[in-house]
């Protein structure tokens, strides 16, 4: 007798059948043949059993005691597909059991006796630990109860939408279908009902009525129950594998791969930054955990609709278990099951959103048709669309491709869908949670007293709020947001911190990343400029209002970082980076501050990898380089190691490189490229500057000739053209006349600098730094004296440049940084 | 003027039940009834369903003088063709007195029947009613619940506090009170 075929016979005991198909393999291997004759006594009750009898052919009878009257009389026949010895608290036989005719047994012997005791109906591995499976394993992990009786339970971190999830129920309902079919024939359509809904706070029945049991198909019936009521209903046909005629007519649509996909965390996280947004209801998200659905998906659609607009009824999305699933071929088609019903019967409602779209939607039914093997772990292609909605009723249908684009599943579901009424609150006791309508992470969410809809802004994903929770408040009353977000971004930005006093709402929007950009987009810009300072003892941050033509001071600068010296300042995206230095009784330090111009705030960023002090930094294609100032401990300088920083991820990234010195005097950034200068006084000024390339080498290069020469002042570039402010205030022994502070522009085609004129000594106080607005160049020196020179009124002469100036603070700082910031 | 009469005339009713008509040419400096009136729906009265009669009044009084100033600046060396200056003066005359309510009526008015010229005349006023006004004035003007507690309320103001500070704009507002 082969293995397979005690294998295929095993299947269809039904006792067996609620085992992972692994275990009935198993057992396959390890079961011996015990052949009796017509009368012999096969236990005797109180003998010590040796296992369990699965009877292969023949009959058997089972009596009672033996000083019973009528003693030999069977009181119960046995036949093929039965089994006895098998007790869960001992092993004495207790009755008779003897051979009505020749009887062949298989016997399971008693130290195989826990591969009839799996952990779980998927996976009899008790090596396996319960966390390396996907959670969606675990909520279709019944219990059997009786060999046709199982319970399912809907575990605390399950999706739930008020009520038990629909997909939940189809999923339990055809595992325990699936445990009591031989487990070579799997499901390949299931019918689904929804009577009643389902309640989370107890276990659910699943009662498994055998149609039938062919030779190729089986057929099952499940009813669920809760509290002897009936709630759900399903009817399965299985299959033997088999070979056929295979065509498929469909082709899968053309999609993005969905690595190239947001996931879900990542939606979740812009609903919580979306100024467009009521704040209310984002705080209380944010303040929500975010548990994810054991189902990641990813929609394939980017769209514009916003909460109330109406689309297309189709949906496309990527799905697949977080984690990984066991093999047993059964367990991956519940899970494609559990997982259609997510987000499935909402695409229905998509052409009849509109201005404060509320609705009630419930499954009615639920059908699938399993053409191909599946998993259920590795992306699948759920493509839906609703040809028709009528009656109160949305019809949807669904297919399912894998990767390759075959045709795996197809499915159709229709449910009630309506217009909540105020005064008819959406029924709580009735049929399966609606299906789209939940969202992940929403633990707590009320299924029930009316429900407000809101369309993930960008994404074509409805979810659902208690109407308690969203009370939409318009910026402005009367107005639509986006007329009200065109009125408030023209005001100008000396008046944006009153805005930011009138609501929460105000401030969110004026505190976001979308406003500047709406600013940006509409030419509403306007530049101010930060400039960092010291004197003797402190640095300040202060801040430039050209329209108003006075130096504030910016409060609230961290304590320690107003007491250092040394530190590197840059301006990256929407925000100031104080880098590094050291205080007066501090060791340096790799602490970076950063200041946020739109909301006016200072926080504290990831440091840097190493302590640096007079140190530069320069921004280049959405990072920070820091350079040089490097210091490890005990006084070592680190030469060869430059910082770069991505303000996404927050961090510093190391890096080497062999040509980079220590002390760093200067540096810019121009035309893409980064040039830093060495302290260090040479004849031949080329040795001494580096140039460093993202876009060609990523390496810092010896540079020689051209801008470097000469370089010996701040820059500032204005229309893509190099500016310097020649200072001449230090010593220099081969120069008698001292040529005082001039302006200089970078000569592309002569290569050389050329002189746009001199500042007047009267005006300005060198040593002074550099930063632009439109055409004109802020020169910016001790005390923040401010000369603005307008470009586009200065001639090529070489005389004194005609200026206007802002009046210094009484102060004596220098500067060390300035520059234009807009919003 | 004397051929206004022979020429087309276009039915508006407004969301309240009015029914104005206006010449094709009027009706047509909206955007939103040109595209109409290009598809050939002039027969029937056209439902303007979010403007009110009032509001549409002064819509329509827009859209003439938009009319009127086309019809003027077509003839050569007209002296009625208005300067930049003129036309800034024209708009703020149009808009003066226009409380913020109408004002917001008037926005979505010019939003739904998409005309440049109009919506920005309003948003250039509602710029004008919100600048340089404190937060409290913003609230009471637009009807704005403030949802910030005492405490947060003064916490925004001392993370802009040097906004405040040696402001003359600030201190000529506060001593004008």
């Amino acid at each position: 007798m082969d293995r397979d075929s005690v294998a295929e016979f095993l299947a269809d005991v039904p006792l067996l059948q609620r085992l992972p198909s692994s275990s009935v393999r198993k057992i396959a291997q390890v079961v011996e043949f015990k052949h009796y004759e017509a009368g012999d006594l096969v236990a005797r009750e109180g003998d010590t059993g040796d296992g369990v009898y699965f009877i292969w052919e023949g009959h058997a009878g089972v009596s009672g005691n033996d000083n019973d009257e009528g003693g030999n009389q069977p009181e119960l026949h046995l036949k093929k597909y039965d089994y006895f010895g098998y007790g869960a608290f001992s092993s004495i036989h207790e009755v008779n059991i003897s051979a009505t005719s020749k009887l062949t047994c298989l016997v399971l012997r008693q130290e195989f006796h826990s591969l009839l005791q799996p952990k779980s109906i998927w996976n009899a591995d008790e090596t396996e630990t319960v966390n390396t499976f996907s959670m969606v394993e675990h909520i279709l992990k019944l219990e059997p109860l009786e060999v046709d009786l199982f319970r399912g339970f809907t575990l605390p971190e399950a999706p739930r939408f008020g009520q038990v999830f629909g997909g939940q129920t189809i999923g339990q309902a055809l595992a325990a279908a699936c445990k009591t079919v031989d487990c070579f024939k799997l499901v390949h359509s299931i019918h689904a009902c929804f009577l009643l809904a389902g309640d989370l706070n107890m276990p659910m029945l699943y009662k498994v009525y055998r149609l039938r049991d062919g030779k190729s198909f089986a057929t099952r019936k499940v009813d669920a129950f809760q509290e002897g009521n009936l709630k759900f209903s399903l009817i399965a046909s299985f299959q033997k594998e088999e070979e056929g005629f295979d065509h498929q007519e469909v082709m899968m649509p053309d999609v993005p791969a969905p690595e190239t996909l947001l996931p879900m965390e990542q939606l979740w996280e812009r609903r919580i930054y979306d100024p467009l947004l009521p704040m209310d209801y984002r705080n209380k998200i944010a303040r929500k955990k975010y548990i994810p659905w054991p189902i990641e998906i990813r929609f394939c659609e980017k769209t514009n609709s916003t909460n109330y607009s109406k689309t297309k009824p189709s949906l496309k999305y990527w799905f697949k278990t977080r984690g990984k699933l066991s093999d047993d071929p059964a367990l991956h088609r519940c899970v494609v099951a559990y997982a259609s019903d997510l987000i499935f019967l909402g695409v229905s409602l998509n052409p009849h959103r509109g201005q404060g779209f509320k609705t009630s939607s419930l499954t009615l039914d639920h059908a699938m048709w399993f053409h191909r093997p599946c998993r259920a772990d590795e992306w699948l292609l759920y493509v839906m669309e609703s040809p028709s909605a009528y009656n109160g009723r949305g019809f949807c249908t669904g297919r399912i491709f894998n990767r390759k684009g075959e045709l795996l599943v197809s499915l159709a579901q229709e449910g009630v869908i309506r217009r909540a009424k105020a005064a008819n609150p959406a029924p709580t006791s009735k049929l399966t949670p609606p299906v789209l309508l939940g969202f992940p992470g929403s633990e707590k969410q009320e299924w029930g007293d009316g429900v407000a809809i809101i369309r993930l802004y960008g994404f074509g994903i409805v979810m659902e709020i208690p109407q308690s929770e969203f009370i939409p408040r318009p910026l402005i009353n009367g107005l639509p947001d986006d007329l009200a977000l065109l009125c408030l971004a023209r005001v100008p930005r000396r008046y944006h911190h009153n805005l930011k006093c009138v609501s929460k709402r105000w401030k969110e929007l004026v505190d976001s990343i979308e406003w500047s950009s709406h600013r940006q987009k509409h030419n509403l810009e306007e530049f101010w400029i930060y400039a960092l300072c010291r004197d003797s003892s402190f640095s300040y941050l202060y801040v430039l209002d050209p329209l108003r033509r006075c130096w504030k001071r910016i409060r609230g600068i961290p304590s320690q970082c107003s007491k250092r010296g040394g530190m590197a300042c840059q301006a990256l995206g929407k925000k100031l980076y104080l880098m590094g230095g050291r205080g007066w009784l501090e060791e340096w330090t790799d602490e970076v501050f950063c200041f946020d111009i739109l909301k006016n705030i200072w926080a504290k960023a990831a440091p840097m990898s190493i302590a640096r002090c007079d140190f530069v930094c320069e921004a280049l294609s959405d990072n920070l380089y820091a350079v040089g100032g490097g210091f490890v401990e005990n006084d070592v300088f680190v030469d060869n190691y430059y910082d770069m920083y991505d303000p996404k991820s927050n961090i510093w990234t190391p890096l080497t490189d062999l040509h980079l010195f220590p002390h760093v005097a200067a540096s810019m950034t121009f035309d893409g490229k980064i040039y830093i200068r060495s302290c260090v006084v040479s004849l031949d000024p080329n040795v001494n500057a580096l140039v460093y390339d993202h876009s060609f080498s990523q390496r810092w290069q010896r540079v020689s000739g051209g801008m470097v020469n000469g370089w010996d002042g701040p820059t500032v570039v204005v229309d893509g053209a190099l500016y310097m402010l020649s200072q001449d205030i230090g010593f220099k022994p081969f120069q008698k006349i001292p040529s005082g502070v001039k302006l200089m522009k970078w000569q592309e085609e002569s290569q050389e600098w050329i002189s746009l004129g001199r500042l007047s000594a009267r005006l300005i106080r060198p040593p002074c730094q550099l930063a632009a607005i439109g055409k004109s160049i802020f020169v910016i020196g001790k005390g923040l004296t401010t000369v603005i020179v307008d470009l586009d009124k200065v001639g090529h002469c070489d005389g004194v440049m005609v200026s206007s100036s802002i009046r210094n603070l009484n102060f004596n700082c220098d500067i060390l940084f300035c520059k234009a910031m807009a919003i | 003027m004397s051929e206004s009469t022979e020429k087309k005339m276009v039915r508006l009713r407004s969301s309240d039940g009015e029914v104005f008509e206006v010449e094709e040419s009027v009706a047509k400096v909206a955007k939103t009834l040109q595209d109409m009136l290009e598809e050939d729906c002039a027969d029937a009265v056209i439902p303007i369903t979010c403007v009110r009669a009032p509001i549409l009044t002064k819509v329509i009084d827009y859209c003439k003088d938009q009319v009127m100033i086309s019809s003027s600046s077509s003839t050569t060396n007209n002296p009625n063709e208005r300067t930049e200056q003129e036309r800034k003066a024209w708009g703020q005359k149009f808009m003066e007195g226009v409380d913020s309510s109408t004002l917001c009526e008037l926005l979505v008015a010019s939003n739904f029947l998409n005309i440049e010229g109009l919506l920005n005349l309003g948003v250039d006023k509602m710029v004008s009613m919100i600048q340089g006004k404190y937060p409290q004035e913003i609230r009471d003007m637009f009807n704005v619940v403030n949802d910030f507690t005492p405490e947060e309320e003064e916490e925004i103001r001392n993370q802009n506090a040097w906004a405040f500070e040696r402001d003359p704009y600030y201190k000529k507002r506060s001593s004008s009170k």
